[in-house]
């Protein structure tokens, strides 16, 4: 295996590994569930878990409270502030169908700064309006995920490494026993 | 479907995820490539069927659907649609992928080094070729399949899947894998580390599994009173489905899903038993006849 190759392999396992921010999009750490707001109920859940200065994804539920089937033509917004009241509060869309599951509404969130962090969900359909509140911790970094892929395009470079030392090795053998005069005899020796 | 909102959102639920149309598109680029090569080398009508062609279609096609398709989506909000995903990945593409009897084209698509490297791994008296050998012997190949996708039925390893993506992944790889494991010695596909054992050896194989597993599965599903995954208690109910409903219609497409599938392959090898003692009975009558001639 030339270096090239070997390159070229890792190069397109990191972009396939980083190609996917907060890998699957799929489930998440519930945050909210079934909590009522204004006429609705909701269930939320954050990627990846721990949240991260890197960023994290918010997905929100609206449920009718009757029969919990999905609202969809509802608005939804998140207010983002630390719980320490440090800075002003921001506010994020959260549109339905921004994530690949289009039954819930999603919103990618980067904070400044590491610790607590309020999020209110508000929540405005045609039936009324409502808002609900959880708090986060925000982890200083997700070392995990990078940790992760470094670890994979690692072990990877072992393998191919190994092999193509074991190819060598394998080469290095053949053509010292090409080189015996004797070579192609029956010997009744051990192995090389 | 367009009367039905919940339904359209739900199709449009796909997941284009990079990591897993590299790993299909570089598995269909490697066989490709490689079945072009043995191709030339081959005598017409060699030893590659159209037949392989489709599994290995099939077993790509199964795996997209399950990792990819809206289905993956709706594995996050119904017990049953998780279900049938993982159902998707070792009852379809593990034994498709096997019935393709992939390893020959997949190394010739490789570089002639790295081809070459990897079949000295699978050399005899290589320690990979020795681990092979003793996986995929029937006993062991049947209880560790069956204890890495049962193992994850419990709710402590399926709720820590729903929660965290990287667990998510880890659990379909290793159903996977346990897929594989399973269908190995059923097969018997390349790379040929053991003797493939009798045909009647492998019928009691698939039914130890068709039966063992069945029975507490669909006590599970026909008596549980309260939702196993607390995890689906919290997300929308679709289509006026309870999330203890959702559970045991989940359980029971399992259990139909892998009976179907077992009595399948069951037909298949019974087929192929027959066949043999009936090919065997010809030679021996054959024998005779000639035996009896001046």
């Amino acid at each position: 295996v030339t270096a090239a190759g070997r390159a070229g392999v890792a190069l397109l396992s990191l972009a396939a590994l980083a190609a996917d921010p907060g890998w699957a999009s799929h489930g998440g750490r519930d945050r909210l569930r079934l909590v009522p707001a204004g006429p609705y109920v909701l269930s939320a859940w954050t990627r990846p878990d721990p949240p991260t200065l890197e960023g994290f994804s918010v997905s929100v539920a609206v449920m009718r409270p009757d029969d919990r089937s999905p609202v969809l033509d509802a608005t939804v917004r998140l207010v983002v502030a630390p719980a320490d009241r440090g800075e002003p509060p921001r506010v994020v869309e959260a549109p339905r169908g921004a994530g690949s599951n289009r039954l819930y509404h999603e919103a990618q969130i980067t904070v400044p700064r590491p610790g607590p962090w309020e999020l209110a969900i508000i929540v405005e359909g045609p039936t009324g309006g409502g808002a609900t509140v959880f708090v986060l911790d925000v982890e200083p970094s997700g070392l995990g995920r990078w940790l992760a892929v470094a670890l994979a395009v690692v072990l990877l470079f072992g393998i191919l490494v190994g092999l193509g030392w074991r190819a060598g090795r394998g080469r290095g053998i053949a053509r010292a026993g090409a080189a015996l005069p004797d070579a192609g005899a029956p010997s009744g020796g051990g192995r090389a | 479907v367009s009367g039905d909102p919940v339904l359209a959102a739900t199709l449009a639920s796909w997941d284009a995820r990079g990591d897993v149309l590299v790993v299909l598109a570089t598995s269909a680029a490697l066989y490709a490539v490689g079945r072009l090569r043995l191709g030339r080398r081959a005598r017409p009508g060699g030893p590659f069927r159209a037949l392989q062609m489709c599994c290995f279609g099939g077993a790509l096609l199964a795996a997209g659907v399950a990792l990819l398709s809206p289905l993956d989506a709706l594995g996050a909000l119904l017990l049953s649609a998780h279900m049938a995903q993982h159902e998707m990945l070792i009852m379809v593409a593990a034994p498709l992928l096997l019935l393709a009897d992939p390893l020959p084209c997949m190394l010739w698509g490789l570089p002639r080094p790295a081809r070459r490297a990897f079949g000295r791994l699978l050399a005899p008296g290589g320690a990979v070729r020795g681990a092979l050998a003793l996986l995929v012997r029937l006993p062991v190949a049947w209880v560790v399949s069956l204890a890495v996708s049962w193992g994850w039925h419990h709710p402590l390893a399926f709720e820590a899947a729903l929660r965290n993506d990287l667990v998510h992944d880890l659990q379909h790889l290793s159903m996977f894998a346990a897929g594989l494991l399973f269908w190995f010695p059923v097969v018997c596909p390349a790379p040929r580390v053991r003797a493939p054992a009798p045909h009647a050896l492998r019928i009691v194989y698939v039914l130890a599994a068709l039966l063992l597993p069945s029975l507490p599965a669909m006590t599970i599903a026909l008596l549980a009173q309260a939702p196993l995954y607390g995890y689906y208690t919290a997300a929308p109910r679709l289509w006026g489905l309870s999330a203890l409903d959702d559970q045991r219609a989940g359980w029971a497409l399992m259990t139909l899903w892998e009976g179907l599938t077992f009595l399948a392959a069951f037909s298949m090898l019974f087929h192929r038993m027959v066949d043999g003692e009936e090919r065997r009975q010809v030679a021996r009558e054959a024998a005779l006849v000639a035996g009896d001639r001046p």
